[in-house]
């Protein structure tokens, strides 16, 4: 199929020159542009510490048999460390002990001024990364920020924090195992970085690529209008069109450093697809039916416009949905839980059975009940959906479930409780109202049956807080839906359309064919015949 | 992704043992077999969209609870996407396409002559590893999957499905990674 963008060259002579000149020229504009664009911007510092799990001697039982047992690792533990370290139970007591100092706590990550230790807490999650090494029981916490020394600072704080945190326990309940591991901080981050001048470069090589990606679209484009008097093939249209919107996409990603390359190629794959698609329909059939050349386009892109501009003004005026998030952890309560261990080395939190088990917990009438109790939703959303009288509990139940999502974080023990409403304080208000309950549950069960060996406790990880903004998943979905949809429409009215528009040519043409027969004179039979 | 490249080079393999090729199956890279690979898709996706209520409520009435909708995203991708997850949705087009449509139908309709029973098939057989996403959901694939088989035994051409299948995963993944950057 690209041997038509390849073999088009030679075949039009003078389209290379064209092609060069214009690729090069774009390449060198946004080169130039961004590159300076980037350097002109405030410098961003990383800062590294390692940390490494070690089993805890401690935990006697443990240590032979346990995920850190000699010579192993268990990749669940570190990914679920590692989202315990970004968790609200670690950044906060960060966030205040860096916060203490006035000065500095106004110097933190570049804000003037002082938000809530939500806010902060929000603020500090985006400058930090927590990466498990491969193949090890260790993980790198990566910190940036604009003053190298704020960077280190934050970093050994943070792995200072997490190697003193015990485990946020349930109260009134027997006490949770002595932990399986402890945490070594190896080597502390350093505010001289070593190797920022590969980082420039590396800058300066993503910048060249970006540049060149946008150059080889920019040169197709101008091949394309060039020469556009020897284009028209319909076989050409599609693959010129999608190197065109693919490279477009693809250098716009690689030029943005927050991107991600894998989404944007996906999309920019999919974007290049649906428009070099169209236009290829567009091209075959105005050469399918030359009598009726502008009937398909026109329909197609008036429907799908409408389509669109439906959604657009759906997702404008519609009302907007907020998402908050609670994640807790679980853990075990009694040390000798070897009967449950699903594999060797492994703990039984771990059992994806076991987490499915307690995500089903969560969802079900016994943790959402005293939800719909403590929060009086009957009378609320009475209020706010039905005509002011409370609603019946099951249609509550119902709606509730609705909005919710419990699900496990992949590959660790934590579990993740995710409401979506109309409101952002409500949101978080469900979301840390049923991990409450389920904990109360857990506690309930744990001071009835000290001993139960299938006992676990939770430990609430991310209190849920209320969305500073809109979730625009929602909005963007609707959109995408909407676009699909007419994607679909202006299809089906363009096929309509053009088949309508091509019998009525056809009718017309046998009419004016048949008084053109009926003319004395003019019509097809010979007059040698009469 | 090694899975799958494995399969469709034994594929390849038998299908050299008996003198053909992916040629034989339908396989041919032409402008016109992109651009009809997005209707199909469109219609695809129309026909589990208009499936999927059906199968949902046959379920919620069969077991007097609204069925649980797995996170398939979650289960398949986790919480970051890489680059092999692209490329892997583009190849399991392929290999699914080749080997339950393509090569199956052929081979059923060799042996039996019967288009329908070649279709259904290979539907079934299509159907029936998608029910770890749960059974309604596994289900209402009925109708995508339909809609590619008919095409395939109409047209003898394998290209539109494979890029159409390979569209509906990457758009699956578009619309996680959506959800995954909007903290969610």
């Amino acid at each position: 199929m690209f041997q038509n963008v390849i073999a088009f060259i030679p075949r039009c002579p003078g389209s290379a020159r064209v092609f060069l000149t214009a690729a090069g020229t774009v390449s060198a504009v946004i080169f130039g542009v961004s590159t300076i664009g980037s350097f002109s911007a405030p410098r961003v510092y990383t800062r590294t510490v390692r940390m490494k799990l070690l089993p805890n001697p401690g935990n006697t039982g443990e240590v032979k048999s346990g995920p850190l047992a000699v010579g192993s690792y268990d990749s669940r533990l570190i990914q679920t460390e590692c989202e315990v370290m970004r968790s609200e139970v670690i950044l906060a007591q960060v966030v205040n002990a860096l916060g203490s100092n006035e000065t500095q706590g106004n110097k933190q990550l570049g804000t003037q001024e002082r938000p809530d230790l939500a806010g902060r807490i929000a603020q500090l999650k985006t400058h930090i990364e927590v990466r498990p090494v491969p193949n090890t029981n260790m993980m790198d916490v990566r910190v940036r920020s604009e003053d190298p020394e704020e960077a280190a600072q934050i970093a050994n704080a943070l792995a200072e924090t997490y190697r003193a945190y015990p485990g946020k326990l349930l109260g009134g309940v027997p006490a949770l195992v002595p932990s399986p591991f402890k945490a070594e901080v190896m080597g502390r981050a350093l505010t001289v970085g070593k190797s920022e001048r590969l980082k420039l470069l590396l800058e300066v090589a993503r910048h060249a690529s970006g540049a060149m990606l946008f150059g080889v679209a920019a040169g197709a484009a101008a091949v394309w209008v060039v020469f556009r008097r020897r284009r028209p093939r319909a076989t050409d249209v599609l693959p010129w069109l999608f190197v065109i919107v693919f490279f477009v996409v693809l250098g716009g990603s690689v030029l943005n450093s927050q991107a991600n390359l894998a989404v944007t190629t996906a999309a920019g794959l999919l974007l290049a697809f649906v428009v070099g698609g169209v236009a290829n329909w567009f091209v075959f059939l105005r050469k399918r039916y030359p009598e009726t050349p502008n009937v398909f386009p026109a329909v197609f892109i008036t429907a799908f416009l409408l389509a669109v501009g439906v959604g657009i003004l759906d997702a404008a005026f519609s009302a907007e949905w907020y998402c908050s998030t609670a994640r807790l952890r679980l853990r075990p309560t009694v040390p000798d839980r070897a009967g449950l261990a699903t594999a060797p080395g492994g703990y039984a939190v771990y059992d994806p059975q076991l987490i499915k088990t307690q995500c089903d917990v969560i969802r079900s009438e016994n943790t959402l009940r005293p939800v719909i109790h403590d929060l009086d939703l009957n009378r609320l959303w009475g209020a706010r959906y039905s005509d002011g009288t409370p609603l019946q509990t099951s249609w509550t139940l119902a709606a509730l479930r609705r909005r919710m999502e419990v699900r496990r974080v992949p590959d660790t023990c934590l579990i993740e409780v995710r409401v979506f409403s109309e409101k952002a304080d409500e949101a978080a208000r469900l979301a840390n109202g049923l991990v409450e309950t389920y904990r109360e549950h857990l506690r309930d069960h744990l001071v009835a049956f000290p001993q139960d060996p299938t006992a676990i406790q939770a430990e609430f990880l991310d209190h849920a807080v209320p969305a500073a903004r809109a979730w625009p998943h929602y909005q963007l979905a609707q959109l995408i839906s909407y676009a699909s949809i007419g994607l679909c429409l202006a299809f089906a009215a363009g096929g309509g359309a053009l088949w309508v528009a091509s019998e009525l040519v056809k009718a017309r043409q046998k009419a004016s064919d048949r008084r053109f027969d009926d003319k004395p004179g003019t019509g097809q039979r010979p007059d040698s015949m009469v | 992704m090694l899975y799958s490249a494995g399969a469709l080079g034994l594929l390849s393999y038998v299908l050299s043992r008996s003198s053909r090729g992916f040629k034989d199956l339908g396989l041919r890279w032409t402008s016109r077999g992109v651009a009809v690979a997005l209707p199909l898709a469109l219609g695809s996706e129309l026909a589990f969209a208009l499936l999927a209520p059906m199968t949902f409520g046959v379920a919620e009435i069969a077991s007097g609870d609204r069925p649980h909708v797995a996170d398939i995203g979650n289960y398949l991708l986790g919480t970051s996407i890489s680059m092999v997850a692209v490329l892997s949705a583009i190849l399991n087009g392929f290999f699914e396409e080749l080997i339950v449509r393509g090569y199956l139908m052929t081979e059923v309709k060799r042996f039996t002559g019967s288009i329908v029973f070649a279709i259904l098939c290979s539907v079934a057989v299509q159907t029936s590893y998608h029910f770890y996403q749960g059974g309604p959901t596994a289900l209402a694939h009925v109708g995508t999957f339909m809609v590619f088989a008919v095409y395939y035994a109409k047209t003898n051409r394998i290209l539109p499905p494979i890029l159409a299948h390979a569209a509906l995963d990457l758009n699956a993944l578009v619309m996680y990674a959506l959800r995954l950057i909007s903290g969610a």
